[in-house]
């Protein structure tokens, strides 16, 4: 009404009737629209004083959509990072039941386990390669690059790039020196006795740990000095049946005993490792003596010592620091006239040397690296304060001990002529059984696997919670919005009736006018 | 008495009966019409020589009630204000958004969280990249519409406003040219009853525009003032002027000074020369031209402020590093690297327990300064403007933050300025500052993802000149070079890792994190200003259009409600009422065949006597 319209004093002129019939035929048509729409208004301030629930609702509703978006990206790649690591806890458990004494060679140097493991690394590398709609999940941050080289890129070399083969190979030669005996030095019968001392190859060959002797008149002293001497020897003849243990320690931490075991001297079976006649004096009993333990000491080197100075490569070699590059053999990067110069130069090193060896080394790992929680590499907020913590990388410890040990495995060849080769098998099979059954390597990736299940327990739990909190969200918003179709339609039936009656009383009036009667 | 004298008083009486006649058809026929008012013949008795010789029409008289009119006027005035206001609150609050719109300011803002949500998820997704960027720019390109639309509707006000004012005129002259005819006709004793219709709806219609009240000065003149007792009318008619805008800009703005203002304003100029601002001096308190003044002033430029601050609350979220100070003895030292005009710090300090903070802007134009402590929301905080750059900027913080009784002194270091307490009472607890991002990468983890125009300029809230913010929710771009490398939005720094999240969740956690919203936005108050995230923030500012646009109709309705029932009273005693008109014509039906019969009696008679 803003404007001063014509006055008529009484009839279906009177400004306050047409005016209430205005409203009744506005209000109808509102009601036909709340019936059509099914909303109370089409804006905010119809909505009355609901709108401020129906804008915090709104929030909550689009707040809580994005949590669940979120969440079942998430729970997707939590599932399959689950059954990748599920894989790999599997592979490692073949091996429990491997039987280490199973020597039997394939045309590729190799055994039939050892095949076996070939193919188990391939599979474990394409586990660790899993990628969810083009996102590498063990790759830490760097999610667009796939964490893991092939098999056999891993194995051999690229270019000026070591691979793991010839890691090992360096390694054998540091660990065994030239001579073969470990890096060891036997000394020559002086008197009744004769010297063992560890050269000082630093953390290469064997190691005296240890010397315990029964031997009637033996003369056992040390380890004394560093790098460690001990003494063997005689002052009168044994008894048959004595017995001097040497206790070794290997590169990869396990320990080898040779026993030293008198025989009599008119014993005439043969000699088992370490078992030696006593000869026509002292002397001569102790040259057997030293002449049975440097070949027990030779034999161990070539069987024992191999393997472990293989899975200590494969150690150094998988588990380089991050951001560094691996330890290798010092001397690996000379420069040398020809290529004994080399070996030579290799079985006298002394030390481990990663200075350089990144750009020198195969990575076998390429995802991104770092000295913080893998699981924080990845995380998800799926609530209110609730942020869930999924990333892995393939080179943590419970992954990594499953390459690693499977690589190791199938990188050692063999050959059938070689007398030591089944006992050098059979070393190096123990200790990859050993390691991928231990409980240390299976507890590794359980914690990963456990890491992640919580992650998807917490999300579970998060999409319950929404679906509780959406539907509340939803009744707010419908109870604020939505109009009961039934009532509009009751009403709009009531205002009808009221308007019919309205136009038949202005019907009415308008032919009681003085007009029609005169 | 002879029957001459009778035939004369039967034939006045049947004139009478025809003016009576003409009254009925006149009052029948425009019944209809706006402004009408009832007119009734005053017959009276032609006396002469002490003897009644007939009747005579005397006057034509409207049936008015003087009093009910004026209060219907300034009811009309209140009503029109009311529904103005409400016609033009009810278009703006659908600017803001609509219950379950697409495009509602709260639903892009919580599609564009949602967006920055998915990214943190997958920070290597090319597709999740891209979403979040199209989402910034609806985001963008809906704060650009809504400010289009809220200047849009001030343009529709200004034109309105010089409408109404030429309407307003027009009613002055008619008031004017008619008073004049009124004067006249009623000195020669003619009626003027049609010309007092005619000027009293002129006047309506000025009512309706303005609050007006009328004073009868007798003899048909009058005198036509605002409510406040400015006359507009009196023996001739005043002129409004106003210069409508060709458009508006947010930029544009009323002034009560008519130098600073860059928007036409309603003058009122007598026609002895004498001019006033009506809306400077605050004569024109009500009607339609009132409400649009206080649309287009206060009312539109308030909107635009929530649109601007809530986009320079987004730009700055997401495009400034926030880095903390480094403690040194005594103090702390706070760094001005990279630090745009607007850009700023704030050192946090307690003094006699009371924890307090002195917040230094970077203002390169001197003309700003000093400035009010109200630009940060905190009333605890007092706030110094200097140019960061400037070679004497280390004395002009001494100076002013001397002259701010503040007991910090501040020294020139290594990048930027160390503050020290000058006593033992007052004690530094901390610091931070806030320097705007530029570049995509390289600058920490702030993303300049939106830019202020389409030239891709930094947003820094500077007040330099027409402060940045003015309007910025027009200008508002999503940064054309993050547009050209999606990849920016995840990689912070070179070589960082493809599905690193830190940029993404810091995006994310920014546009949620709890900010201070200035308090010229009208949400809060000065003491306790809008505190919540840019979703809420949003969620706000259409609760406050639309509970505002839902009281403008309530009371819009009750003032019309108000008008209705006094139009009613008021038809009551001066509309035309068919049946009375109809009983009137009986009457004079009546009068008349009585009348026609006296004649032919007196005829009969006089044949009688010709005949005897």
């Amino acid at each position: 009404m803003t404007s001063i319209g014509p006055y008529a004093a009484s009839g279906v002129g009177r400004p306050s009737l047409v005016d209430a019939l205005a409203k009744s035929r506005s209000q109808l048509s509102d009601l036909t629209q709340q019936l059509s729409t099914g909303m109370v208004s089409t804006t905010y301030a119809g909505l009355g004083d609901g709108r401020a629930t129906s804008l915090a609702m709104r929030a909550k509703l689009a707040t809580l959509s994005s949590y669940d978006a979120t969440a079942a990206t998430v729970s997707t790649r939590v599932s399959l990072m689950a059954t990748a690591l599920q894989r790999l806890d599997d592979i490692g458990a073949e091996y429990k039941l491997a039987d280490p004494n199973d020597f039997t060679l394939t045309t590729g140097s190799v055994t039939v386990t050892q095949s076996q493991a070939a193919i188990d690394l391939q599979d474990a590398i394409s586990q660790l390669n899993t990628d969810v709609g083009g996102r590498f999940v063990f790759s830490g941050r760097a999610t667009d690059t796939k964490p893991v080289l092939s098999a056999d890129a891993i194995l051999s070399d690229d270019g000026s790039k070591a691979g793991l083969r010839t890691v090992i190979a360096e390694r054998k030669l540091a660990d065994l020196g030239a001579d073969g005996r470990g890096r060891i030095d036997v000394s020559a019968v002086s008197g009744s006795s004769f010297t063992v001392a560890q050269e000082a190859s630093g953390p290469f060959g064997f190691k005296i740990s240890s010397l315990s002797s029964s031997m009637t008149n033996g003369a056992a002293s040390g380890p004394t000095g560093s790098p460690a001497a001990i003494t063997l020897g005689l002052t009168g003849q044994p008894e048959t049946g004595d017995q001097t243990r040497v206790g070794l320690t290997l590169p990869d931490g396990s320990t080898e005993e040779i026993v030293l075991t008198v025989k009599a001297a008119d014993d005439a079976s043969a000699l088992a490792e370490g078992e030696f006649r006593i000869g026509a004096t002292p002397e001569e009993t102790a040259a057997n003596m030293r002449a049975s333990f440097d070949a027990a000491l030779r034999t161990r080197a070539d069987t024992a010592l191999v393997a472990a100075s293989a899975v200590q490569a494969g150690e150094d070699f998988f588990n380089a620091p991050p951001g560094g590059g691996p330890a290798r053999v010092a001397g690996f990067d000379g420069t040398y006239a020809s290529d004994a110069e080399r070996i030579a130069a290799l079985q006298n090193a002394t030390s481990l040397d990663s200075t350089d060896s990144a750009d020198k080394t195969v990575s076998w790992y390429v995802g991104e690296t770092g000295t913080d929680d893998p699981r924080k590499t990845a995380a998800a907020k799926i609530d209110d304060g609730v942020t869930i913590a999924y990333g892995a990388r393939a080179n943590e410890a419970g992954a990594r001990q499953v390459v690693q040990n499977l690589a190791v495995f199938s990188a050692v060849t063999f050959s059938a002529d070689d007398p030591n080769a089944k006992a050098r098998y059979s070393a190096l099979a123990n200790r990859t059984i050993s390691a991928l059954g231990s409980s240390d390597a299976t507890a590794a990736v359980k914690t990963m696997t456990t890491d992640l299940a919580t992650a998807n327990t917490a999300i579970k739990a998060a999409s319950s919670r929404h679906a509780a909190a959406k539907t509340i969200a939803q009744d707010a918003i419908s109870n604020v919005e939505s109009v009961d179709k039934d009532e509009v339609t009751l009403r709009i039936l009531a205002l009808q009736t009221q308007l019919q009656a309205s136009y038949q009383a202005t019907a009415t009036l308008k032919d009681l006018s003085l007009v029609n009667f005169l | 008495m002879g029957l001459s004298s009778a035939l004369g008083a039967a034939l006045s009486g049947l004139k009478a009966s025809q003016s009576g006649l003409d009254l009925v058809a006149a009052n029948v026929a425009n019944a209809g019409v706006a402004g009408y008012t009832k007119k009734t013949l005053v017959t009276e008795q032609a006396v002469a020589g002490g003897v009644t010789v007939g009747v005579k029409a005397d006057d034509v008289r409207r049936e008015l009630d003087v009093y009910l009119q004026r209060q219907l006027r300034t009811e009309t005035a209140g009503a029109s204000y009311a529904t103005t206001r409400a016609n033009y609150l009810d278009r703006l609050q659908s600017v803001f958004g609509t219950p379950g719109g697409e495009l509602s300011l709260d639903s892009v803002a919580q599609d564009f969280a949602g967006a920055l949500d998915a990214l943190a998820a997958s920070p290597d997704d090319p597709s999740a990249r891209s979403n979040v960027l199209s989402q910034a720019q609806i985001f963008a390109q809906t704060l650009n519409g809504a400010s289009n639309s809220v200047q849009e509707l001030r343009g529709q006000a200004d034109q309105a406003m010089s409408a109404g004012v030429d309407k307003a005129n027009e009613a002055l002259k008619s008031i004017e040219s008619l008073t004049t005819q009124i004067v006249r006709a009623s000195a020669q004793g003619q009626s003027t009853a049609a010309l007092e219709d005619q000027r009293d709806q002129a006047i309506d219609t000025l009512s309706s525009l303005m609050d007006v009240k009328v004073e009868d000065l007798g003899g048909g003149q009058i005198r036509v003032k605002t409510q406040s007792g400015l006359s507009l009318y009196d023996g001739q008619a005043s002129t409004l002027q106003f210069q409508p805008s060709s458009s508006i800009v947010p930029g544009a703005r009323y002034s009560s000074d008519a130098s600073a203002s860059s928007l036409g304003t309603i003058t009122l100029v007598r026609p002895s020369g004498y001019s006033v601002d009506l809306l400077a001096s605050g004569q024109l308190r009500s009607g339609e031209l009132r409400a649009l003044a206080d649309l287009r002033d206060k009312t539109f430029p308030q909107a635009q402020t929530q649109l601007d601050e809530l986009a320079s609350g987004l730009a700055q979220a997401l495009g400034s590093n926030v880095t903390a100070g480094s403690a040194i003895a005594g103090g702390v030292d706070l760094t001005t690297q990279g630090a745009l005009s607007g850009d700023r710090l704030s050192v946090a300090y307690s003094v006699g327990g009371t924890t307090r903070s002195v917040t230094i802007v970077n203002v390169g134009d001197a003309s700003k300064l000093p400035l009010a402590d109200s630009l940060t929301a905190d009333p605890n905080d007092t706030v110094i403007g200097i140019d960061f750059s400037s070679p004497t900027a280390v004395a002009d913080l001494n100076a002013a933050l001397a002259a701010r009784g503040v007991g910090i002194s501040a020294s020139a270091s290594a990048d930027g300025f160390a503050f020290t307490s000058n006593s033992a009472a007052l004690e530094i607890s901390g610091g931070s500052s806030r320097i705007t991002a530029t570049a995509l990468s390289g600058e920490g983890l702030a993303l300049p993802v939106f830019v202020d125009g389409a030239g891709g300029g930094p947003y820094s809230n500077s007040l330099d000149g027409n402060a940045q913010r003015t309007g910025f929710a027009g200008r508002i771009a999503v940064n054309p070079d993050l547009l050209g490398d999606p990849a920016a939005l995840t990689a912070y720094a070179s070589g960082s890792a493809s599905g690193d999240d830190a940029r993404p969740v810091f995006l994310r956690d920014a546009l949620k994190a709890q900010t201070s919203f200035s308090a010229d936005t009208g949400l809060g108050g000065p003491g306790s200003p809008f505190t919540g995230s840019i979703v809420s923030f949003a969620s706000g500012v259409i609760n406050m259009q639309a509970s505002a646009s839902a009281a403008a109709t309530r009371i819009a309705d009750g003032q019309s409600l108000v008008v209705s029932a006094l139009t009613d009273r008021f038809s009551e005693s001066s509309g035309v009422d068919t049946d009375e008109e109809m009983g009137k014509l009986i009457q004079l039906q009546t009068a008349y065949s009585a009348n026609a019969r006296v004649i032919t009696a007196v005829k009969e008679m006089l044949d009688m006597l010709m005949n005897v």
